[in-house]
Parts: C-alpha cells; sequence; structure tokens
C-alpha cells in the first residue's frame, strides 16, 4: 500500500491534527523558564512534550494492529515479511511521531529562538527511539488486547508512563524520556540523561520485535527472548541512572564567555550578554569596598557552573537578564565566597555560618538595610565588621573550610 | 437472554467490578502530578482513573454483539444492554460513599460521579460516532482535564467536571445528565465488534 493511502486510511488521519497542537501548546508552555537563545534549553523543552506524540503513536500503532488482525492479516499466505508489513502499517504513526517533535522543536525555536546544539542531539535522538518504542509496544498489545480497548488502553498507559515518574523516587524518574526540570545556561545534559531512556527504549523494541520474530517458531521461545531483551535494557537503564539523586544529574557546559571590563573582568555566558551592564556596574561599585576590606581583587568575576573547578584568580557568581540593581550587587558581593561543588543528599555546609559570612559580605559591600538575613546573623556579622580589617580577613579565611566540606545534614 | 449474556461475555465484568473496587482501596488517596500546561498541577488523585476500568469493561462487552442480526431480531437486545449499563454504574455511586466513609478518603465520593460522568461519555460518543472512538473519548477525557483543567490557583476549571469536588451538585447533574443522554442514544447500537 502506498504512503499516501496508508495514512488516508489509517486512524493518524484523525489524530494529527490534536496532536500537533497540543505538542506545540505543551512545549510553549515548557518554555516559560527556558533560558532563550540556548540550544540544550531547546531541545529540552521539546521533549518536555515529547509525551503528547508517545501517546498519540502508542494508540494509534494499537489501532493499527487491530485493523491488521481484523483484517486476518496474518492468518493469509504472504508474500511480504511481518515485519515488512508491520512497517506498512507503521509509517503513517511514524510520520505522526515525527510530526509531533518537529512541532515541538519549532514551538520552542518561536519562543527561545535556539535550534538543538550537539549536546542535543543524543537527547533527540533518544526521543525519537522513545516514540519508536511507544509505537513498537503499541503495535504489539494492539494485536493481543481486545479491538475496542487496545487504542484506549495504550493512549492511557503511554500517557501515564511518561508522566508519572515525573513525581516519583529516583531513578524511576528518569527511564522513560521526559526530561524532569529544566537545563540551566551553565549545564548540558548528562550521558546518562539519554542513554537511561534510550537503552531503555531500544530494549522494547528489540522485545516487541523478538515477540513476533518469524524465525522463532514457537510462542514460548518468542516470549522468552521478548522478556529477555527488555529485562536486560531495563537493568542495564537502571544501572545507569541507579545513584542519581532527586534533580537530575547535570554536567558543566563547555562555553566561551563574554566579559565586561578589567580587573576584574566580569563574565557570562553569551546567552545572557543583556545580563553584563548590569552586572559590570554591580562590580564597579562593589568591588573596590571588597578590596578596601582586605580582598585581593581577581582577575575574573565568572558566571559558569558550580560543578566546574574554579579557574585560578576568579570569583564566581550568579547573574542573569532578570536581575534587578539591587540583586546583582548582592550576587557580586558575594563572589568571595570559597567554591565548592555541591553537596549530594542529606549532606551541607555549616549552614550557619555561611549565613553569617554573607551577611559579613553584604555589610562590607555597604547594603545594610535590605538585607533578609536573620538578625543573630546579622549581630555576628557587625561584631567581626568591628575588629580591625586584618582581624575580620584572618575570620573569613578560617571558615574557608566549614563553608566548602560536604557533612551530614542534622535535621 | 443466556445467549446475550453469553454474548457479551459477562463473565469480564464480573471480574472488572471487583477489581474497580480493589483498585480504589488500594489507591485510597494517593495523587500524582501530572503533566499539565499551567506548568504544574496540583497532584491529581489516581482515583480519578479507576473508573476507566468500568467504562471500557462496559464497552468491550456491549461491543460483543452483532449489530446487524441484533436490529433485525425480535427481541430488543438494546434493553437488555441498557439495564446492563445502569446495573454497572448506578451501583458506583454509593459504593463511592460508602467506601470514602469507610477509608475517611473523602474523595473516594466522587469516583461515582466520575464513573456516570466517563460512562456517558463513552455511550453518547458510542451513539453519536463508533465504538473505536467511544474507548478513547473518556480516556482523551481524562488526559485533557489533567493537562487543561487546573486554574492557576490550582482549582479545577467547571467544565472538568470530574475534578470538581465530591460535593458539587453541578458536578453531580451534569454526569447525571450525560449518563442518561448516553442511555438515551444506546439503541444506536456500535457498529464495531469488539474482539
Amino acid at each position: 500500500m502506498g504512503f499516501l493511502t496508508s495514512l488516508r486510511v489509517s486512524s493518524v488521519a484523525w489524530v494529527l491534527l490534536p496532536t500537533l497542537v497540543v505538542s506545540w501548546v505543551m512545549t510553549e508552555d515548557r518554555t516559560r523558564f527556558a533560558v532563550e537563545g540556548y540550544g540544550a534549553a531547546a531541545a529540552n523543552s521539546a521533549l518536555e512534550a515529547l509525551f503528547v506524540p508517545a501517546a498519540a503513536c502508542a494508540g494509534c500503532a494499537a489501532w493499527e494492529a487491530w485493523r491488521l488482525r481484523r483484517a486476518g492479516i496474518w492468518r493469509l499466505p504472504h508474500g511480504r515479511g511481518r515485519y515488512a508489513v508491520a512497517a506498512n502499517a507503521l509509517a503513517p504513526v511514524a510520520l505522526l511521531g515525527a510530526a509531533g517533535l518537529l512541532t515541538s522543536l519549532a514551538s520552542a525555536w518561536v519562543e527561545l529562538r535556539a535550534v538543538p546544539d550537539l549536546a542535543g542531539v543524543p537527547m533527540l535522538l533518544t526521543g525519537v527511539l522513545v516514540l519508536v518504542s511507544h509505537s513498537a509496544v503499541g503495535f504489539l498489545l494492539g494485536s493481543l488486547l481486545p479491538g475496542l480497548l487496545s487504542a484506549p488502553l495504550m493512549l492511557l498507559a503511554s500517557y501515564l508512563w511518561m508522566g508519572m515518574p515525573a513525581t516519583m523516587e529516583p531513578p524511576l524518574r528518569y527511564l522513560n524520556g521526559l526530561p524532569t526540570g529544566s537545563v540551566q545556561v551553565t549545564e548540558t545534559f548528562a550521558v546518562g540523561s539519554w542513554a537511561a531512556p534510550g537503552l531503555l527504549a531500544l530494549g522494547l523494541v528489540a522485545g516487541t520485535m523478538a515477540a513476533v520474530a518469524p524465525l522463532l517458531r514457537q510462542v514460548a521461545v518468542r516470549v522468552l527472548a521478548a522478556a529477555g531483551c527488555v529485562t536486560a535494557a531495563a537493568l542495564g537503564a537502571y544501572a545507569i541512572v541507579a545513584d542519581w539523586e532527586y534533580e537530575p544529574r547535570t554536567v558543566p557546559r563547555a562555553f566561551t564567555p563574554v566579559c565586561a571590563g578589567e580587573a576584574p573582568a566580569v563574565c557570562v555566558p553569551p546567552e545572557y550578554r543583556a545580563a553584563l551592564p548590569g552586572a559590570r556596574e554591580a562590580a564597579d561599585e562593589v568591588i573596590p569596598l571588597l578590596a578596601a576590606a582586605g580582598f585581593t581583587v581577581p582577575e575574573r568575576i565568572v558566571m559558569q557552573s558550580d560543578r566546574a573547578p574554579l579557574p585560578e584568580n576568579s570569583w564566581l557568581f550568579y547573574s542573569d537578564p532578570t536581575l534587578t540593581e539591587g540583586q546583582h550587587r548582592e550576587s557580586i558581593a558575594f563572589s568571595p565566597l570559597p567554591w565548592h561543588p555541591p553537596c549530594s543528599f542529606a549532606t551541607t555546609t555549616d549552614w550557619d555560618l555561611e549565613s553569617t559570612a554573607r551577611a559579613w559580605l553584604w555589610l562590607t559591600a555597604g547594603e545594610p538595610e535590605t538585607f533578609n538575613r536573620h538578625d543573630e546573623h546579622l549581630r555576628a556579622a557587625e561584631e567581626i565588621r568591628a575588629l580591625p580589617v586584618a582581624e575580620q580577613q584572618e575570620w573569613f579565611r578560617s571558615i574557608e573550610e566549614p563553608l566548602t566540606v560536604c557533612r551530614p545534614e542534622v535535621l | 437472554m443466556i445467549l446475550w449474556a453469553t454474548a457479551r461475555q459477562l463473565w469480564l465484568l464480573g471480574l472488572i467490578v471487583p477489581a474497580y473496587v480493589l483498585a480504589l482501596v488500594i489507591l485510597d488517596d494517593r495523587s500524582a502530578s501530572l503533566p499539565a500546561v499551567s506548568g504544574g498541577s496540583p497532584a491529581t488523585v489516581l482515583s480519578l482513573l479507576v473508573p476507566l476500568l468500568v467504562v471500557l469493561g462496559l464497552l468491550h462487552c456491549l461491543g460483543r454483539g452483532l449489530p446487524d442480526q441484533e436490529h433485525t431480531g425480535v427481541r430488543r437486545t438494546w434493553r437488555y444492554d441498557l439495564a446492563l449499563a445502569v446495573a454497572v454504574v448506578a451501583p458506583a455511586v454509593p459504593l463511592g460513599r460508602a467506601l470514602a466513609q469507610w477509608l475517611d478518603t473523602p474523595t473516594l465520593a466522587a469516583t461515582g460521579r466520575t464513573l456516570l460522568f466517563l460512562c456517558g461519555l463513552m455511550l453518547l460518543v458510542r451513539g453519536l460516532a463508533d465504538d473505536r472512538v467511544a474507548g478513547a473519548a473518556p480516556v482523551v477525557w481524562l488526559v485533557l482535564v489533567t493537562l487543561l483543567g487546573y486554574g492557576h490557583a490550582g482549582y479545577p476549571h467547571p467544565w472538568t467536571v470530574v475534578l470538581l469536588p465530591p460535593g458539587d451538585e453541578g458536578a453531580w447533574a451534569v454526569s447525571a445528565a450525560v449518563f442518561a443522554a448516553g442511555l438515551a442514544l444506546l439503541p444506536r447500537r456500535g457498529r464495531v465488534r469488539s474482539g
């Protein structure tokens, strides 16, 4: 059957338009917290709507399988192999999945003005694999389940599998291919983000193909082969993300920052170029005050991932185009705090000491009235401020160790 | 009658109804945050999905008939179908209230109403369109209400019906009306046989 004929007679003809509309709207909704102009954020937002085409593909594949079963295709003597017959019936479903994903990417492009970068390509390929796996499983179960129920059941099962794990405990929430959060401008996807769901999807496709393999004549053998494929893939995928915590793991992004000024230069990711003037202005006001308090002015104040080691002679700060003047000053004022990698689950640095250090830095930066820390920290910081400058610096150096070492959190 | 019961595979409903009760007891007030356009809906109670068991089971049973033969037959089997739909759905209302009291989970009191609405929706679509679309209609409705049904403050929109609080009289009235309309269309039996 020609592709256009397949499309015309398939369920996809009904489902295509609603799927595209919902994919567009969902992606648009998901771009609200995404970084404009950042390719990985565009890929992430598009994939956050993946559950829409996935559920549509699963339902339509089950429908097509039922049509073939009702027509008695599998009982007829056939000139073409089972895979070829199934592929022909699933061609419109593939179009549906591809169109859904492309619509999401187009929506992300319109909202964020970014196309997925190289780091987003494996994520998108995993998304394609997830769509293929939903279609394959939908087709298989559509061949087995009662006719009228197969499509709605597959639609529901796919929707729940894609939608529910996000609220579940790790590592289950990382296996379905749906991103569980937005990606920061200084971060990009960890390999496990796409490897784990990709492997599971591959296992599901392989399991489905094994379940209908013409070479395996006995049903029991086919079932065993299918179960083996799916189990091996599920265990492998689980192993990849077994030690992940509730927040999805990311890796620092390599980028060439844009900088403004000198001594120190203030540097941000290129997507946050618009924040540079505000950050520069805040640095011009705050850095002289910090220098007067005894700090050696670094070469650069950089915004980068807090997972990446800080370059020599640099301070770390945070910026984005929405920060106010006051927030920029606060961010620059806190930049002398010693860098440390984020603490893992249930561990923390000395929070009280860090709050006191922040209060002291804030007072040092000359903005006492808007500081919203506890009074006790502010009082402690004021006592330290009463000491000579050299002793204040000695105190600050003495607290560097407790501020960089993660210890079990006492609740 | 026996032939009708055999053809409709009523034994399946005999399995589904206890499974429905068991699922409600097990799920109790468990909830999950499903994807939503508003950027994070309040957690949706999972018992909202349980009535689909009965709705799809009933659709399967109704779809087991032989439409052409039954149309021309002397015995009006649609009356049996109608009685079956009422017999399956109506007890769910007091059952939901009883479970809500027993488990001290007020949300369970709405499951009977949800079943009324979804079953009515299925029967309506079955009468107006096709058995095949009828199965998808309640599922799509539930997906839609979880996607779009909550306002920014986290309150459900009135059009969702199934998300409204158990005591919402308007939702009960709409559900009953939809079910009644679905029953009214039952004689316009499905054109596609399940199986």
